[in-house]
């Protein structure tokens, strides 16, 4: 396949532009490069709009239709957008124009023209080899893109470097689709089916039909028994193969997420703090909000036990310690003296307690004598001890109460010191995690969950295989040796049996030369992307490993499984693309040459858009050194940036270069060629 | 089985070949399994008895 022209019609930001692609031997590049956001990415998907009439990226905004050229509608007006492709594929021209028209009605609501859209309608003209042009049917066109370029492999030949889109194909095991069709193992896969015992409805089953038979009831009804479990059988097999397929999806992904997860140990482990302190902070905050309130209750002058309490007591010994204290003044004389008892007992010693020596009938004498007639007993201890025990008991009340509140207050202290500490260490970690956005939590739940669905899915297989389809088999080989007994000797039997040995052998034949292909290609597709990897990355440092089920490849060092950056994943990607199209060039040589025209070999042009994105300056020149070794086509769109890179290394192999420009008046862009 | 009868190789080979390049065809024009049955039925059976 080989890209001419491309021409677009009023298709998002281009009104009417054509590019024609290199057409000199050895000159197999065509660059187009500008700035961001003028209609480099949009010129990809304008080959892919027009040979596959879908891209996902325009299911969100349908209306292609040029924007300057929409600002000029009236209502009922109808804008054609369209785009032309010349190619030339196995020695016939091609010309296929999608177009797509939108008419356009008032919005009475809105107050606005909006179009309504019609599906795109694709035309093919095919040229002879005479060189005739013939109108291919419209139902037969998807038939003829899928001879030229399988819609699966679109990807890879029409690659997003800008995204590193492979990746996401990748996770969806299309690069085994990919392998498949481009090495045809699939239609292999199917020969096999067709040739083989025990799948119904194919051809061993169509001539065991043929065979005449003694007993015609009774084998009709032993092979439609024989019928029913082989299709249970092949259901089963259907299942374990799409399960195995789901694995290897699977395993994918769990590969991808490991590294992920591995990548991002550091961020996982900010993460991981990030969350303990964020449940740390939430505890902390809940026991705040849970502690504050039943302060400020303790502090409601209806609580007893709370603030009003210590106040209630304080009160209660303000007013009688009042009391009391009057009550002391009143008596003050009776509190300064002595009782009648101790008088008598300091008469009897002779010496008062002031050390005034006592004589019958002197002055002191006289004075205690009548201080004891006029004392009388009094228990004011009684009265004091009655007043203190009293207190006593309502300070005992609110004590407890009391230490829990300057306990509870500290705590309250102590958490909003902590909420505001960990608040911060908080911060510091965001500030650190700025710019990682992935979620290695949810990574890891994912993670679990791939494994648990993988070991599931092992286990449904292994059970089919072991149970099952065995037991299946069991009724079958019954069946059928029921039916052999009443098969009869005559020569139409002979002749059919002969037919079914053929088959036998063919199939024999035909899975021989399957395995040795898919050896073959396993090989040579692991040799090819490590020999375009290390030479674009300059070093034959990692190695990349290929798993020959799925094709996935994965990097190694030192025979330690390694993480890619974006930029060695870029390389990887383009060396797989270049293994590829090595593949499609050299399918009749690689896995044994069959002399059949099914391996004849295809040359694909590689369309790239920003596929240099993540490189550094090395690696696009090495990129730019090696790629066009690998493909006859090459078209590169580039951002200035990296052609002032590229231009030196590629400058040989291009024919054609293009700038694209954004018009003066409008917001539309152009393309105009370079001197080069 | 007579010796007329016993396996040809070279019949193995143009039956396989054929086959593939039916196959394949019918696959990308999106044939049902009948058809291609009906299909591979012919070529099979037309190697086989072609005496030349």
């Amino acid at each position: 396949m080989k890209i001419k022209t491309i021409e677009l019609s009023n298709f998002r930001q281009f009104e009417k532009e054509k590019l024609v692609f290199t057409d000199v031997v050895g000159k197999k590049v065509t660059i187009v490069h500008g700035q961001t956001h003028i209609g480099k990415t949009t010129l990809v998907k304008a080959f892919l709009w027009c040979l596959y009439r879908s891209d996902d990226s325009f299911k969100t905004d349908p209306i292609l239709v040029n924007k300057d050229a929409e600002k000029f509608m009236s209502p009922g007006d109808k804008k054609t957008v369209s785009v032309t492709v010349e190619l030339e594929h196995n020695g016939f021209g091609y010309v296929i124009k999608t177009e797509q028209a939108f008419t356009y009605f008032r919005n009475l609501n809105e107050g606005y023209f909006s179009p309504v859209i019609k599906d795109p309608i694709r035309h093919m003209i095919k040229m002879t080899q005479e060189g005739n042009p013939t109108s291919v049917p419209l139902e037969q066109v998807d038939n003829e893109i899928n001879e030229i370029l399988p819609d699966n492999l679109r990807c890879y030949f029409f690659y997003d470097g800008e995204n590193n889109k492979i990746d996401d194909v990748a996770e969806k095991s299309n690069l085994q689709d990919a392998v498949r069709n481009i090495m045809n193992l699939n239609v292999r896969e199917e020969l096999i089916k067709y040739f083989s015992d025990g799948v119904a409805g194919r051809l061993v089953e169509r001539f065991e039909d043929k065979k005449s038979t003694s007993n015609f009831e009774e084998v009709g009804n032993l092979k439609e028994q024989k019928s029913y479990f082989e299709g249970l059988i092949e259901t089963e097999r259907n299942n374990n193969k799409q399960l195995r397929q789901n694995i290897e999806e699977l395993n994918g992904q769990i590969t991808n997420l490991e590294d992920q997860i591995d990548a991002n140990k550091e961020s996982a482990e900010l993460q991981e703090k990030a969350r303990q302190i964020t449940r740390q902070i939430a505890e902390l905050k809940k026991h705040r909000d849970d502690l504050f309130p039943s302060l400020l209750k303790r502090c409601d002058s209806s609580e007893s036990v709370g603030l009003a309490g210590f106040f209630s007591v304080l009160a209660y010994k303000k007013a009688n310690l009042t009391v009391e204290y009057a009550n002391i003044k009143t008596n003050e004389r009776a509190y300064k003296h002595l009782t009648g008892e101790s008088v008598d007992e300091i008469i009897q010693k002779g010496v008062c307690v002031c050390g005034q020596k006592i004589e019958l009938g002197g002055d002191y004498y006289k004075h205690l004598i009548e201080e004891k007639d006029y004392l009388s007993p009094k228990d004011f201890s009684a009265s004091l001890k009655s007043f203190t025990d009293r207190f006593n008991d309502q300070v005992d009340a609110v004590d407890s109460s009391a230490y829990q509140l300057s306990r509870d207050a500290a705590d309250l202290k102590k958490t909003i010191q902590s909420i505001e500490s960990f608040g911060k260490q908080l911060e510091d970690i965001n500030k650190k995690l700025e710019g990682f956005h992935g979620d290695i939590g949810a990574w890891q739940r994912d993670l679990q969950q791939k494994k648990y669905t993988k070991s599931g899915n092992e286990a449904v297989i292994n059970y089919s295989e072991s149970n099952i389809i065995p037991q299946n088999e069991t009724k079958i080989s019954g069946f059928k040796e029921k039916i052999d007994k009443y098969s009869d000797a005559s020569e139409k039997n002979r002749h059919i049996q002969m037919y079914l040995n053929y088959l036998s052998s063919v199939r024999d034949m035909a899975q021989t030369r399957l395995d040795k292909k898919k050896e073959g290609i396993a090989v040579t597709l692991e040799q090819q992307v490590n020999n375009l990897f290390h030479a674009i990355v300059g070093t034959d440092k990692t190695e990349l490993r290929l798993n020959k089920v799925n094709y996935n490849v994965e990097p190694y060092q030192n025979d330690q499984r390694i993480s890619l950056s974006t930029g060695q994943k870029t390389m990887k990607n383009l060396a797989f693309v270049g293994g590829l199209i090595y593949l499609a060039k050299n399918k009749d040589k690689i896995g044994g040459a069959e002399g059949v025209d099914l391996d004849e070999p295809d040359d694909y042009p590689l369309v790239m858009d920003a596929p240099f994105s993540y490189l550094s300056k090395g690696d696009i020149k090495r990129a730019c050194t090696e790629l066009p070794k690998y493909c006859s086509q090459l078209i590169i769109t580039l951002l200035d940036k990296d052609f002032d890179l590229a231009i030196d290394v590629l400058k040989p192999f291009i024919d054609k270069s293009y700038t694209l420009k954004t018009n003066e008046t409008s917001t539309d862009s152009h393309f105009e060629e370079d001197e080069l | 089985m007579t010796k007329a009868e016993e396996i040809d190789k070279e019949k193995i080979i143009e039956i396989y070949v054929d086959s593939l390049k039916e196959l394949r065809r019918l696959m990308r024009n999106g044939a049902t399994k009948t058809e291609i049955t009906s299909a591979l039925e012919k070529i099979v059976t037309e190697v086989i008895d072609n005496e030349n």
